[in-house]
């Protein structure tokens, strides 16, 4: 019986196919009892159907107010949305107004705040800046006082240079760019800082000492063929080299000049730079200890150190040079006797 | 819409096929002014909307649980294809009546009078039954669940035990019905 029934469901629901069809629709031919089975339970799923749609309708019924929708939780949502949308304009406006606000008193105060701002101090520092890119320590050690020689402009000169048309202004860069250097004068003094928060280091003077420069009077011509022939001949005349010697000397003794003094001058470089500044009367030493040994020559108007065995030519002109030592061997054996 | 939440229709058909009931609510109150737009444009009236829509969206309720059943629309779309159909079928109807009283009253209640037992009855009969039964037989012959479903919903072991409890209360419903009614009737 419960197959029968199983059977007579998949034929009414159409889930029977195939052979098992073709064999229960030849049975349900034949057979008037199935047939009758058939049609009852079809009878009664069909009132099944009836029974559970006028269910579904009753719960639609019952849930859904008349006229389909509930306008009250519409409503409400309606209401909520429109809330917050006016709440969202509103903040809106607000910040914008907050924030203009903000926007103007920033203006003003930097209007009030940089009314009279020195351009040229600005400028002169950046071509400092500009200039210390050859030589550091030319730009910090000798930095004049920008604040004293460059005079900022008065607030009305600028105002007059905003309101002039580009059409009228003759601008000559080369003029201005003379105009806004300044003129370094060495004076080995440090350069003030004008700003609290820019620090300029400066170099640092150590010691000072006055060294006499011993005056050597050159070899005379046969003097140069003595000493040639007794370089020549070195082994054979051993007296002769000494001969030379007390030549020289005697002819320095004989005609001795004037010895100078210079003045020394021990300086620590911020960039750690090594070598020497001569005006003629002053010798700055950088990266050198004092407590080093130092002897000054002068031969032809040209004054040599000795340092560390090496001899070096100190060059008067006022400017940094390096310390190059000399490598010609008749010099260096002049200078070395 | 305000006041309903918006569901993906994937989602809607989703919980139709796990019996979710809130769901013909929700199609309902989401179509009822489209619907009514409808009907109201094509001779109808304020009356039939309710049933229109009520049988529009269980027929939804009963195609989304067969096995064959795939949405190739939207599923508004899909609604109104439905409620067109059943508005068209009772104009069709209700023009089929006024032509039978305009003329003379041959075939009355021909398409009426499908059974000739009263079908209200039998529906009386599924009423009484015990709820599990009655859902039982609802859920496999009106919804279209399979016995997987139906176990999960009214807690039997598996689908054999479906399978079975439901043959014993289709049985309890014949037994039911035949004492009412000869077997002559229902064929």
């Amino acid at each position: 019986m419960e197959k029968t029934y199983h059977l007579i469901d998949d034929y009414l629901s159409g889930k029977l196919v195939g052979r098992k069809l073709d064999s229960f629709k030849a049975e349900l031919k034949a057979s008037e009892k199935l047939q009758e089975q058939v049609a009852i339970q079809q009878a009664i799923i069909e009132t099944l159907e009836e029974s559970r749609k006028a269910e579904l309708k009753e719960y639609l019924a019952a849930n859904v107010s008349k006229g389909g929708i509930s306008y009250i939780p519409n409503l409400a949502s309606a209401l909520g949305a429109a809330a917050m949308i006016s709440m969202l304009v509103a903040a809106y406006f607000i910040i914008d107004f907050v924030v203009d606000k903000r926007t103007d008193n920033i203006v003003k105060e930097n209007t009030s705040k940089y009314p009279k701002r020195d351009t040229s101090i600005e400028d002169t520092k950046l071509l400092i800046d500009s200039l210390a890119n050859d030589t550091q320590t030319l730009a910090i050690s000798e930095l004049p006082d920008v604040t004293n020689e460059i005079e900022p402009p008065s607030p009305p000169e600028l105002e007059i240079v905003e309101e002039m048309e580009m059409d009228d202004v003759d601008l000559d860069f080369d003029e201005m760019v003379e105009e806004e250097v300044p003129v370094f004068k060495p004076e080995g003094k440090a350069a003030p800082a004008t700003t609290d928060n820019v620090e300029v280091k400066s170099d640092v003077k150590l010691s000072s000492k006055t060294y006499v420069i011993r005056s050597l009077v050159p070899p005379q011509k046969e003097e140069a063929e003595v000493e040639t022939v007794a370089k020549s001949k070195p082994k054979k005349n051993m007296e002769s080299d000494d001969s030379v010697s007390e030549t020289i000397v005697t002819t320095t003794e004989k005609a001795p000049l004037p010895n100078r003094s210079v003045n020394v001058e021990y300086w620590q470089s911020v960039v750690n730079y090594k070598g020497y500044n001569f005006d003629g009367k002053t010798l700055k030493l950088y990266g050198i200890a004092a407590a080093k040994k130092l002897e000054f020559k002068e031969l032809d108007g040209r004054i040599y150190l000795k340092l560390d065995g090496n001899n070096f030519y100190i060059e008067k002109n006022g400017n940094y040079n390096r310390l190059v030592a000399l490598t010609n061997p008749t010099l260096l054996n002049i200078l070395n006797d | 819409m305000f006041g309903i939440s918006k569901l993906a229709d994937h989602t809607v058909l989703e919980r139709i096929k796990q019996g979710d009931e809130k769901m013909l609510v929700y199609l309902y109150n989401k179509h009822y002014t489209m619907v009514k737009t409808f009907i109201m444009k094509n001779s109808g009236d304020d009356n039939v909307v309710d049933d229109i829509l009520q049988d529009s969206v269980i027929a939804v309720w009963q195609n989304a649980n067969k096995q064959d059943f795939l949405l190739q629309a939207k599923l508004s779309t899909y609604i109104m294809a439905i409620a067109k159909n059943l508005w068209f079928k009772e104009l069709k109807k209700r023009s089929k009546f006024t032509l039978v009283d305009e003329t003379n009253h041959l075939n009355v209640g021909s398409e009426e009078m499908k059974h000739s037992f009263d079908q209200s009855i039998i529906v009386e009969m599924v009423k009484q039954m015990d709820e599990t039964c009655r859902k039982l037989l609802s859920y496999f012959y009106f919804d279209g669940f399979n016995n997987t479903i139906i176990a999960e919903k009214l807690g039997f072991a598996n689908t054999d035990t479906v399978k079975s409890k439901k043959y014993q209360c289709f049985k309890k419903l014949q037994t039911e019905v035949l004492k009412q009614y000869k077997r002559e009737d229902l064929l």
